[in-house]
């Protein structure tokens, strides 16, 4: 009979600390989300749609009685709605100006931000075949303060007897580099390849102050196979939009190193939308494509 | 009590020093004995003076007494996590208690991540805490001051103890070396915890190891070289380990890691009567805190990479006393040097070893001084004031600053006393962590020329009442302390930070406010003893870069805590005692940082979408209002123990201490962590009974 409550003591210690579902009983009630990214080569659109409860894993739903306004300066635009919960025109942003946007919903309720446009990026990109190396030099724009972001994509050709053949990019690439002017918050030191000793997941975040010269050149590197198509994107983007950028990525960093409440605190993702979520702000793009279809046939 | 009586004729022509040693003689047969106010048994300014009986009589988890468990029953003092042996006084973080051993600051005091704490209460002689106010000849933190001193050897003859728990082993033995001239003690403390793998993988040949270990090393030598002149010489090293080693015999491959941290405190101290009334106390100490980390993979291509965390300090000081007819002045210095290695990284990888990020080395000094005075002018009021004036050196920096400390008792009545405090107090150095425990990793960083010292102003308002015919006593306390230039890492920073980045490239600098209220009612006097006492309090931080400069909650910012003690002698004669004890804890959840609200995301400029509506293909944007947005459930557990102690003919005792920490198995949240939408509640300590042996000779 001892050994019996020994024995039982012993299980119900062991299987008592331990790890029980918990409802959270949180007070919410959805909010809504602006998003919209102002871009001088596209056109404008903005999508509005309501928050979640966090854990929530489906749809947004989208909000179709919006009013949306977009401000130049003086010129007040009405966006139209377009399709669910987005808004579009087929005006154009021009870099430098200043723009506002004004959300205008049910029951008084307004959500505005603010953007002004950077100028485009002024960079060269020169590919050296012989160590697949990308030599990347990038000259700061010292009229404003920017915020630069080097991706890196492969794709392939879709052919179609019809038509030239399109460039379809469908991967986004992990950049390996043994240069540290990127940004540390998102570099990861590993020896992928000889010549490289960091890499960076999904986009490497360049700040100006990095750029003490006026101008910088480093290198890269993708893979050490062929792609057919390979693309060197490099992004300038407003404060909001590299805000935006980092805050996601460390919050995805975050999940995906599987950290534990208790090693870590949780980040917030940055909002410029007063009176909401989302982003809010807007970038130039400077593409470099690189075709390597001949060069893997041969 | 147990003395015979000694009368003597002095005849007093000038200032004489003379000691007597009292002879016992007296036997006692059947006495009751009255317990020391197990708490609160002497307050002077502010201070809390805890005897080592109050201690031992504490219900603890896994049985083993501990001070800094012993001051968490105290108001205005809060647990971290649960069961873990941090302490937060008024709002502070744990860093911002000074914790001296023998007037040693002890920087990390934790073992087994904080469960238990590094003091043997066995080697130890007293407990003095202060929180209320802070006297001019303390300095260096912000919230409080715990000085514990170490028994010095008894001068007479041998004695000893040696106790058995479910988790380690103690011994301790103390006699003189010369009789009256010269003492020593020795106090040693090991865990079993690693002995039965050990021992398993050792019989079954197997070179594979991993386990956990600690242990503790206490001396300490006390030499009278005259009626003058007294030195000391102390000793304490602890250390924790883990370690793993496997193995792969088939492809010659073998990984082996392990952390440990230790400390290390080491003084010599000569004390020295002064004609008129002058008393010097001048001490040379070392204390050393290091954390270790190792990685090593050896196979055909080898690399080991070592993390080292120090913080090393080397220190002379003098103290006076000067006794007066109403007063009672203390002046004196301090000099310290520190060396601080914050998370250096080394690597070897082919025979050779480098260093990734020696910069952070940082070399500081600082430079103290003070003068304090206790004036009684009458019998109704009493004046404690002093100045204490720091300059800090970090690099090419420069800080001065002057605290100004006042204290003030008004005995209104023979039964109550009011009194009001105010003081100043800075913090040369901070603590980062970005995890809820007190974990070994956290770094002790120094000032630099862009993180400035940490500094508080605290105001209290208090009064306290003696009911003596009755045994007990009351005290209020209000408090007001705002808090200047503590620093926080960035948010984003994990525990385990994959790149070789400096310590200030990653901290934000911010302010905080801590008020409340604190209450306390004591039982002192014979069979029952104990106390209740409530707090209510606000802790908030403020961040220019975090919450758009507003306040949050601290995330021990508890509304409300209650303890309650209680001990009660069911026998208490000279050869026999028996006596219950008890313990309750009720606190408002701690505040944690949980995002309740998820958006719909984009796809970043220059990317291609790989999932669908989502920024990344893992996640959608999560958004909480502020850091420390929700409130964990109310945290409550009861702890009993039952102590029977024997005495034998010849003095030596034996004890038995049966305890049960978490009575009712409350299973309080440790932690919540989300899996597949749903959210789950990890707790850490159930039920757990336990039995102490302990031999006294």
């Amino acid at each position: 009979m001892k050994h019996r409550f020994v024995l039982i003591l012993f299980v119900v210690i062991i299987t008592s600390g331990c790890q029980k579902e918990f409802d959270l009983k949180l007070d919410f009630s959805p909010g809504f989300t602006v998003n919209g990214i102002l871009d001088p080569d596209s056109t404008i659109k903005v999508k509005i749609s309501k928050t979640e409860k966090i854990g929530h894993p489906g749809e947004f739903q989208p909000v179709d009685i919006a009013v949306v306004e977009l401000i130049d300066e003086n010129q007040v635009f009405k966006l139209p709605k377009q399709m669910e919960g987005i808004y579009a025109d087929s005006l154009h942003v021009h870099a430098g100006k200043t723009y506002n946007l004004n959300v205008f919903l049910p029951n008084n309720k307004i959500l505005s931000a603010e953007t002004t446009i950077p100028s485009k990026p002024v960079a060269t990109v020169v590919h050296n075949p012989d160590v697949f190396i990308y030599t990347i030099t990038l000259t700061d724009n010292t009229n404003e303060k920017n915020y630069y972001w080097v991706y890196a994509q492969s794709g392939y050709f879709q052919s179609n007897f019809m038509k030239p053949a399109s460039k379809i990019f469908n991967e986004n690439n992990i950049i390996y580099t043994n240069s540290v002017i990127g940004d540390e918050f998102n570099r990861v030191r590993t020896k992928v390849f000889p010549d490289t000793d960091y890499s960076y997941s999904f986009g490497m975040r360049i700040p100006d102050e990095s750029i003490s010269d006026g101008s910088i050149t480093f290198d890269i590197k993708i893979s050490e196979g062929w792609n057919r198509l390979e693309r060197i994107s490099i992004v300038s983007a407003d404060k909001n939009l590299d805000n935006y950028l980092k805050t996601g990525l460390l919050q995805r960093d975050q999940k995906a190193g599987g950290d534990t409440p208790v090693f870590m605190i949780p980040i917030s993702m940055f909002t410029n939308i007063k009176n909401g979520k989302g982003i809010f702000g807007s970038c130039s793009i400077s593409v470099f494509d690189f075709e390597f279809y001949n060069e893997q046939s041969n | 009590m147990g003395y015979k009586k000694m009368a003597i004729t002095l005849s007093l022509l000038s200032d004489t020093t003379i000691n007597w040693q009292l002879n016992a003689g007296i036997d006692l047969v059947e006495v009751e004995v009255i317990s020391g106010k197990p708490g609160n048994e002497k307050r002077q300014f502010g201070a809390n003076t805890i005897n080592m009986q109050s201690i031992q009589m504490v219900p603890s988890m896994l049985g083993t007494p501990d001070v800094i468990k012993t001051l968490q029953l105290f108001a205005g003092v809060k647990t971290g996590n649960e069961g873990t042996a941090g302490i937060q006084v008024r709002g502070g973080s744990h860093d911002q208690n000074l914790i001296l051993l023998d007037g040693i600051p002890v920087y990390n005091t934790n073992h087994i991540f904080g469960y238990l704490s590094a003091f043997q209460t066995k080697a130890l002689k007293d407990v003095k805490f202060f929180k209320r106010s802070i006297p001019a000849r303390y300095g260096g933190r912000l919230s409080s001051i715990v000085d514990i001193s170490m028994k010095e050897g008894n001068l007479k003859k041998s004695s000893g103890n040696f106790s058995v728990s479910p988790v380690s082993g103690s011994l301790m033995i103390e006699g003189p070396i010369k009789t009256d001239t010269a003492s020593f003690l020795l106090a040693s403390r090991r865990t079993w915890l690693d002995l039965p793998i050990r021992a398993y993988k050792t019989l079954a040949g197997d070179d594979e190891r991993f386990g956990y270990s600690f242990y503790d090393l206490n001396g300490k030598i006390n030499w009278i070289i005259n009626s003058q002149n007294r030195i000391y010489i102390s000793h304490y090293n602890g250390r924790d380990a883990h370690f793993t080693y496997l193995k792969n015999d088939n492809n010659n491959k073998s990984s082996r890691f392990s952390f440990n941290w230790e400390n290390y405190t080491s003084l010599l101290r000569w004390n020295c009567i002064l004609p008129n009334n002058l008393f010097v106390n001048t001490s040379v100490y070392h204390s050393l805190y290091r954390f270790g980390q190792i990685s090593e993979y050896t196979g055909q291509q080898s690399f080991k990479e070592i993390v080292h965390t120090s913080l090393e300090e080397f220190a002379i000081k003098g103290d006076f006393d000067l006794n007066l007819k109403n007063n009672r002045a203390k002046f004196g210095y301090q000099i310290s040097h520190f060396t601080f290695k914050p998370e250096l990284v080394y690597v070897k990888a082919n025979e050779n070893m480098f260093n990734k990020n020696s910069s952070a080395i940082a070399q500081n000094l600082t430079i103290s001084t003070y003068v304090e005075n206790n004036w009684e002018p009458n019998h109704k009021v009493n004046f404690n004031y002093g100045i204490r004036s720091h300059h800090y050196q970090a690099g090419s920096t420069n800080y001065w600053f002057i605290e100004p400390r006042a204290s003030f008792n008004f005995n209104a009545t023979s039964s109550s006393t009011i009194h009001a405090a105010i003081q100043q107090t800075t913090q040369p150095l901070h603590l980062l962590t970005n995890t809820a425990l007190n974990m070994p990793s956290d770094l002790w960083v120094p000032v630099t020329g862009n993180i400035r010292p940490a500094k508080a102003w605290q105001f209290n308002l208090g009064a306290d009442m003696v009911f003596q015919n009755k045994d007990y006593n009351m005290s209020l306390d209000l408090y007001y302390k705002p808090v200047k230039d503590i620093i926080q890492y960035k948010q984003g920073i994990s525990l385990i930070k994959s790149n070789y980045t400096n310590w200030y490239d990653l901290v934000d600098v911010g302010n905080g406010l801590n008020y409340g209220v604190e209450m306390t009612v004591e039982k002192t006097g014979h069979k029952l003893t104990g106390w209740v006492n409530y707090t209510l309090a606000w802790a908030w931080l403020k961040f220019d870069n975090i919450n758009n400069n507003q306040y949050f909650p601290f995330k021990y910012d508890r509304r409300h805590d209650i303890n309650i003690l209680i001990n009660y002698y069911l026998t208490n004669v000279t050869n026999k005692k028996c006596y219950f004890s008890l313990t309750f804890k009720y606190a408002s959840g701690n505040a944690v940082t949980l995002p309740i609200e998820v958006s719909e995301g984009i796809t970043a400029p220059g990317t291609v979408q790989p999932g669908r509506n989502s920024y990344y293909p893992y996640t959608n944007p999560e958004y909480y209002p502020h850091p420390n947005n929700y409130r964990m459930p109310a945290f409550h557990h009861l702890d009993i123990s039952y102590s029977t102690m024997r005495q034998t003919a010849k003095g030596n005792e034996f004890t038995w201490k049966f305890s049960v920490y978490n009575l009712y198995n409350r299973l309080n949240p440790y932690y919540f962590v989300a899996q597949n939408d749903k959210m789950f509640k990890i707790s850490m300590l159930p039920i757990i009974p336990s039995v102490v042996f302990n031999y006294r000779w």
